[in-house]
């Protein structure tokens, strides 16, 4: 296992595992959301190719408008 | 200046400040749950010239959250009640009203006259449309979302850091996120948003402190935390590149 850091919270993923798999995971639709790793926003078609390295820094930012 | 002597102590503020928050202009896009608390805490710290702009009327079930209103408001248009509201708690200010929806055909004339927007809207089409054209027309813009538990403030300062597209490019498709009318607002939530919104506006009119300029502000109030997260300048981005 790898320890990443999600939204300031540690947590622990197989190291095969892709954005895709962890906003899976966090039940986040990848449409609703966008995702930062390392400070880099990463493009919607590559959140299954995108893998995790140990220590990554992970943001997942919700879309909200409300008012 | 009586009035505003409690923050005019404030080294930050003083009467230099005080003269610059008199002299200031500034429109509020949306008179809801974040436009009650921005416009009182604006008209209150004293900016000289509020534009309150918002095409809707008055309902019941806004009285939980948009604490500019009272139940005698309920049909009465959102820019006109809160206009005599804060007309009440500050007669030494400037209102403009606009009972209107901001459009691409009338958005470049309403801003050119304010120097800070803030957007306190409650659908994506505006806050998009004030991005871009905020960007377009070098204005500050106080962004502010809320959505459940959860709110986000950022400060978009066209040509000192990214804008709102540089985050979230493009909008998410039409109902995939649910308004406040389908998912529920508390208003604690919407206040605490706003009232971050307009201390943003009073720190980019004073020159004060760190705006949140390339930062996103995320707070959970389940968690009761509060996070910033870094913006990229997106150096592709179709606005502000």
């Amino acid at each position: 296992m790898i320890e990443i850091v999600v939204n300031g919270n540690n947590r622990q993923m197989p190291p095969d595992a892709s954005i895709a798999n962890l906003i899976s995971q966090l039940k986040v639709k990848p449409q609703v959301c966008v995702v930062e790793v390392n400070g880099e926003i990463v493009s919607r078609d590559e959140y299954c190719a995108r893998y995790f390295k140990h220590g990554d820094q992970i943001e997942i930012i919700r879309f909200m408008a409300g008012g | 200046m009586q009035r505003y002597s409690r923050q005019i102590i404030l080294p930050e503020i003083g009467e230099k400040g005080q003269e610059k928050l008199l002299n200031a202009k500034v429109l509020v896009v949306g008179l809801g749950g974040l436009g009650s608390p921005v416009a009182v805490y604006l008209a209150g710290a004293g900016v000289g010239t509020l534009g309150l702009l918002d095409s809707d009327a008055v309902e019941l079930s806004n009285l939980n959250r948009q604490v500019i209103f009272s139940t005698e408001d309920i049909g009465k248009k959102k820019a006109a009640a809160a206009a005599q509201r804060l007309k009440r708690l500050n007669p030494d200010i400037k209102i403009n009203e606009y009972v209107l929806r901001l459009g691409q055909d009338n958005i470049r004339g309403i801003i050119s006259d304010y120097d800070i927007v803030v957007d306190c809207s409650d659908n994506f089409p505006t806050r998009y449309l004030a991005n871009d054209a905020c960007v377009l027309a070098k204005k500050p813009l106080v962004h502010g979302a809320i959505y459940q538990f959860e709110g986000q403030v950022t400060v978009i300062k066209p040509g000192q850091g990214p804008c709102y597209r540089c985050l979230f490019a493009e909008p998410p498709p039409p109902g995939s996120i649910p308004s406040c009318q389908e998912a529920g607002a508390l208003g604690a939530i919407a206040g605490i948003i706003g009232m971050i919104q307009a201390t943003e506006a009073i720190k980019l009119i004073l020159g004060v402190g760190q705006p949140l300029i390339g930062k996103l502000l995320v707070f959970n109030a389940l968690e009761m935390s509060f996070r910033k997260v870094d913006i990229p300048q997106n150096k592709k981005c179709s606005v502000c590149a």
